[in-house]
């Protein structure tokens, strides 16, 4: 195991350098002057001189590599550099807007825990019934549907119709209710489809034969040996959704007018604020390669032959 | 008599294509049955089926398996469950996949223990160091503390035996046992089989082996196509075989070296 960790945590680092890297490469590259940029807004009728005044106050004049450093130091100490389009410090951007995010993937992983974990053990046990194949026709449906339909329909339903939310989201965990839920929805019909057919698989081996032999309930073998067996692609799937929805979450703060990353990322790349689109990149990459790596060790832990298998 | 098994058919529901036909077998208490059988002769389907894990969606069973004078077939699930894993242990054929790979042996083996017996605390560790011992495996509590892939396929078949021995079964059903083994191991398994019987479980051994059969001795029913063709003690059949397809078995076994020859039989 510690061989394995040291392994991950290796490639972890790589990951993340290589992702620092190429968000910085972004910044120097992109066609926006940031000196440039700012000297406009804070004079007016800004001259080269003034340009390259600031160009030197913000240290974009020094190499690139003690530059790089620089700005990977800054977003260490949360120091992350002007927005190009708020003009204010990301760090407070992200301070207003993260949050939201937050909530709003929170709340989501609960409703995929909550439905496609006790929702797939049934469609495993009882496989063929009428409740797989309503589930099946359900899961299709969830997962073909596009986001922004299945988020207007639901405020028509549970909004308009039924004014039991408003279209305007309300504060507190009320108001992302539904947001969460529309973003939830296709990863819960994947997650049904994936864990239905991973216990199915576990369902098919050996050691399932020999529980009943050994005198165990059906119910017991489920969930206390089979269930554990069958989690590990579920929990790797699951911290992989984790980044996709921080990121993709933008469509459904958009239908639910919320203010979340997602579209705050949106709005920079519109913007071309370089600055503050390399500073989500590299949040939503760690995001996204810290809970794969978490995925990885918990997965082995609750399955431990998986290391065997790895290291064979 | 402990088991009692009455003309017993499997057959595949989809074409109703018979696949165990009019078995009849039965075995005492500190006796041994060996079911002999090329590959699809039905021996394994049978030892499902008395063993309660035969897949009741594909196959359908119909007769009578009486055990302890009680009716297994008709049985309710519930009722079945008490006396699987307790009084009929199954050692089954491959012991590398036959446990849960991600928990792991002494929990398994409590787990067992105290779903028949009730038993947990203190006392489940002394009495599943008991059985792993005397199932002959040394460094018990090392064996307990490890994962099933940690183990060979021969310490595991220990461990299977183990399991049977901590829940006193009555009647230990071994579907070819020795078939994931190498020749030492084997020897040592079948060895492991007669000191059960000797303690006075009844052993129903499924194999194709000729030589395993007559190492471990006791009654002999050899089928083919899903029938019973022959039957008698080990020893009486491999001397003289009366049916050809016994003969046809036996001198192939031999040509493999699987049978000693019949002079060293009679000695």
């Amino acid at each position: 195991m510690s061989a394995y960790l040291r392994k991950r945590l290796l490639s972890f680092f790589i990951v993340l350098a290589g992702v620092s890297i190429l968000s910085f490469l972004l910044i120097t590259f992109s066609n926006t002057d940031p000196a440039e940029v700012i000297a406009r807004r804070n004079y007016s009728g800004a001259t080269e001189e003034m340009i390259e005044q600031v160009r030197i106050e913000m240290g974009l004049d020094k190499p690139m590599a003690k530059r790089y450093f620089d700005w990977l130091g800054g977003l260490f100490s949360g120091d992350m550099g002007i927005s190009l389009y708020s003009f204010r410090p990301i760090r407070e951007d992200f301070a207003a807007y993260f949050p939201t995010t937050l909530a709003l993937t929170g709340l989501s992983l609960i409703w995929i825990v909550v439905i496609s974990l006790p929702v797939g053990l049934l469609c495993a046990r009882f496989k063929d019934g009428i409740f797989d194949h309503l589930t099946r026709g359900f899961t299709l449906l969830g997962i073909c549907l596009p986001t922004f339909w299945l988020g207007f329909l639901l405020l028509i339903a549970f909004a308009v119709r039924l004014p039991i939310f408003s279209v305007v989201p309300a504060p507190g965990l009320k108001g992302l209710l539904l947001p969460s839920f529309t973003l939830a929805v296709p990863v819960i019909c994947a997650f049904i489809r994936l864990f239905r057919s991973s216990l199915l698989g576990e369902l098919n081996r050996d050691y399932v034969v020999y529980a009943r032999a050994r005198g165990l309930s059906p119910r017991r073998i489920l969930l206390h040996h089979v269930m554990r067996n069958a989690l590990p692609p579920i929990i790797i799937l699951f911290c992989q959704y984790l980044g996709y929805m921080i990121a993709g979450g933008a469509v459904v703060e958009k239908v639910f007018s919320l203010s979340g990353i997602g579209s705050y990322l949106i709005s920079s790349v519109l913007a071309a604020d370089s600055n503050a689109v390399a500073t989500c990149i590299v949040i939503i990459a760690s995001v996204f390669v810290i809970s794969n790596l978490v995925g990885d060790i918990a997965s082995r832990l609750l399955c431990p032959w998986m290391v065997r298998e790895t290291n064979v | 008599m402990l088991l009692t098994v009455n003309n017993l058919s499997v057959a595949l529901k989809k074409s109703s294509r018979p696949i165990v036909q009019n078995l009849d077998l039965s075995i005492e208490q500190g006796n041994s049955l060996v079911i002999l059988g090329q590959s699809g002769s039905g021996k394994t389907l049978t030892c499902k089926t008395i063993t309660g894990i035969l897949n009741r969606r594909r196959f359908e069973p119909s007769g009578e398996i009486i055990f302890n004078g009680k009716e297994l077939l008709s049985m309710p699930p519930r009722k079945q469950r008490e006396i699987y894993g307790a009084q009929i242990a199954l050692i089954p054929q491959n012991p590398m996949t036959a446990l849960d790979p991600s928990v792991r042996v002494g929990k398994q083996m409590a787990e067992t223990l105290y779903l028949h017996t009730g038993l947990r605390g203190k006392k489940v560790k002394s009495k599943l160091l008991t059985a792993l011992e005397n199932a002959g495996l040394d460094r018990a509590e090392e064996v307990m503390q490890s994962y099933p892939h940690m183990l060979s396929g021969g310490m595991l078949q220990r461990v299977l035996i183990a399991m049977a021995l901590m829940v006193d079964a009555k009647l230990i059903v071994a579907d070819e046992p020795t078939t994931a083994l190498d020749a030492e191991h084997r020897n040592a398994a079948v060895d492991a089989f007669i000191s059960l019987r000797e303690k006075g479980a009844a052993i129903l051994l499924v194999t194709h082996d000729f030589g395993v059969a007559s190492r471990l001795g006791g009654e002999l029913l050899v089928m083919k196509d899903g029938k019973a063709i022959e039957r008698g003690s080990v020893f009486e059949v491999l001397q003289a075989p009366g049916h050809d397809y016994t003969r046809a078995l036996i001198e192939a076994s031999r040509l493999y070296s699987l049978v000693p020859e019949r002079r060293s039989l009679i000695c």
